[in-house]
C-alpha cells in the first residue's frame, strides 16, 4: 500500500480536528438573518401555549435597531410577559425559516406551539424553567423529537450542544442562559 | 457492432442492478438502530456500491447512479428535504471520490473513507446554509469522524468485492 493513503487519512483527520476546534471556538457565531424592514407585522411568529400566547417578533431589524437603542427595553417584543418577579434562568431562542426571533423567557412547564400556516407545519415544544424538548413535529423524519431534551445541565455536553434542529420544517431551537441572550443582543447590535 | 450492443445492454442491466441494490441497502439501513444522541448517523452502505461503480464503470456513470439513488430513495422512503440533503452529501462525496480514485496509488478504502467524510461535509454544509448558522461546525466534525469510520467499513466491503470482480474479469 502506498504511503499516499496514510497521508490522505492523516490530512483528513487534521481537517476534522480543525473543524472541531473552529466549531468549539465559534459556538456563539451565528448567521443572524434579520428580517427585512418591510412587512414586519406579517413576519411575527405566534407561539401559542395553553397558558398564554406570545407574539414574538424577529430580532432587531435595521430600522428597529435604531428604535431599540432609543427605547432600550430588551423584552419589549413579548406581548404577554411572564411574572416580572420570577427570576428567569433560561431562554428559548427559536429560528424559523432562517429567521431569528426574540428569545422567549422560560418560566415554567408549558407547551409552545410554533405554527407555519402557509406550509402546514407545526412544532410543539415542551419547556420547563430550565429545559426545552421537541414534543412533536409534523416533519417526516422526526429527528428533532429524537434529539431529546436540552437542559441547562446537559447543553454543553450534547453533540448538538444547546440546539434542537428540525431540518424539514426549518425550525431550530436553542436554550440560552440570560448571559448568552445578552451576548447575542450585543453581537447583533455590533453588526448593525 | 453486435458485440458492442451486447456490451451496452450488459452495462445497462448492471447499472439497473446497482441502483436497486443501493435502494435495498438504503432501506436495510433504516432498520439498523443507531445512537439517537447523534442524529444523522448512518452506515451509508450504498457508498460502497458507488465506489464499485467508480472503479469498474466510469465516473459519469457513478454520478448518474448516485443521482438515481438519491432521487428514487427520496421518493420511496424520505421526502423532499431528505432528498435535498442526500443530494448535497452525495455530490460532495462523489466529487471527492472520483478525484481521488484517479490518483495513482490511492487505495479504494482510502477513497471510501474520504467519500464518507465528504458526504457529511455536504449534508451539514447544506444544513448550515439552510439554517443560516455556523453553530453546526462542532457537530459536523463529529459526523466527519463517523463518516471516516463508516467509509472504512463500506470501503473494506467494496474493496473485497472489487478484487474478486477483477479476478473474474481476467478469467473471461
Amino acid at each position: 500500500m502506498s504511503k499516499k493513503n496514510f497521508y490522505i487519512i492523516a490530512a483528513t483527520l487534521a481537517v476534522i480536528a480543525a473543524v472541531a476546534v473552529i466549531g468549539l471556538s465559534t459556538r456563539a457565531i451565528r448567521g443572524t438573518t434579520l428580517a427585512p424592514t418591510e412587512g414586519d407585522g406579517d413576519r411575527s411568529l405566534t407561539v401559542a401555549s395553553p397558558s398564554a400566547t406570545y407574539t414574538v417578533t424577529p430580532m432587531a431589524t435595521a430600522s428597529a435597531a435604531a428604535s431599540a437603542t432609543a427605547t432600550a427595553t430588551p423584552q419589549q417584543s413579548e406581548s404577554a410577559s411572564p411574572d416580572a418577579g420570577q427570576e428567569v434562568r433560561a431562554y428559548l431562542l427559536a429560528s424559523v425559516g432562517g429567521m431569528l426571533y426574540e428569545p422567549i423567557p422560560l418560566v415554567g412547564e408549558d407547551d409552545y406551539v410554533i405554527t407555519q400556516k402557509a406550509a402546514g407545519m407545526e412544532n410543539v415544544i415542551h419547556v420547563t424553567a430550565d429545559s426545552i424538548a421537541m414534543a412533536s413535529s409534523t416533519c417526516d423524519n422526526q429527528d428533532c423529537v429524537k434529539q431529546g431534551t436540552v437542559s441547562l445541565d446537559n447543553k454543553d455536553t450534547r453533540v448538538l450542544q444547546n440546539m434542537i434542529i428540525c431540518l424539514p420544517n426549518g425550525v431550530t431551537l436553542e436554550l440560552l442562559t440570560p448571559e448568552e441572550v445578552e451576548e447575542l443582543r450585543q453581537s447583533i447590535a455590533a453588526e448593525q | 457492432m453486435a458485440r458492442n450492443a451486447r456490451e451496452q445492454s450488459q452495462r445497462i442491466a448492471l447499472c439497473g442492478l446497482l441502483v436497486s441494490l443501493m435502494l435495498v441497502l438504503g432501506y436495510i439501513e433504516t432498520l439498523i438502530p443507531v445512537p439517537t444522541a447523534v442524529p444523522g448517523i448512518k452506515l451509508g452502505l450504498s457508498n460502497g456500491v458507488l465506489l464499485f461503480a467508480l472503479y469498474l464503470l466510469d465516473i459519469p456513470t457513478a454520478f448518474v447512479l448516485m443521482i438515481l439513488k438519491v432521487g428514487l430513495s427520496g421518493l420511496l422512503f424520505g421526502g423532499v428535504s431528505a432528498m435535498m440533503y442526500a443530494f448535497a452529501g452525495g455530490l460532495v462525496s462523489m466529487a471527492a471520490m472520483s478525484l481521488l480514485s484517479k490518483v495513482k496509488g490511492v487505495h479504494p478504502i482510502t477513497v471510501s473513507m474520504v467519500g464518507g467524510v465528504g458526504h457529511n461535509i455536504g449534508q451539514v454544509g447544506l444544513a448550515m446554509l439552510m439554517l443560516h448558522t455556523a453553530q453546526l461546525m462542532y457537530y459536523m466534525a463529529i459526523l466527519m469522524l463517523v463518516g471516516l469510520g463508516t467509509g472504512a467499513v463500506t470501503g473494506v466491503v467494496a474493496n473485497s468485492v472489487l478484487t474478486h470482480m477483477k479476478k473474474m474479469q481476467h478469467k473471461k
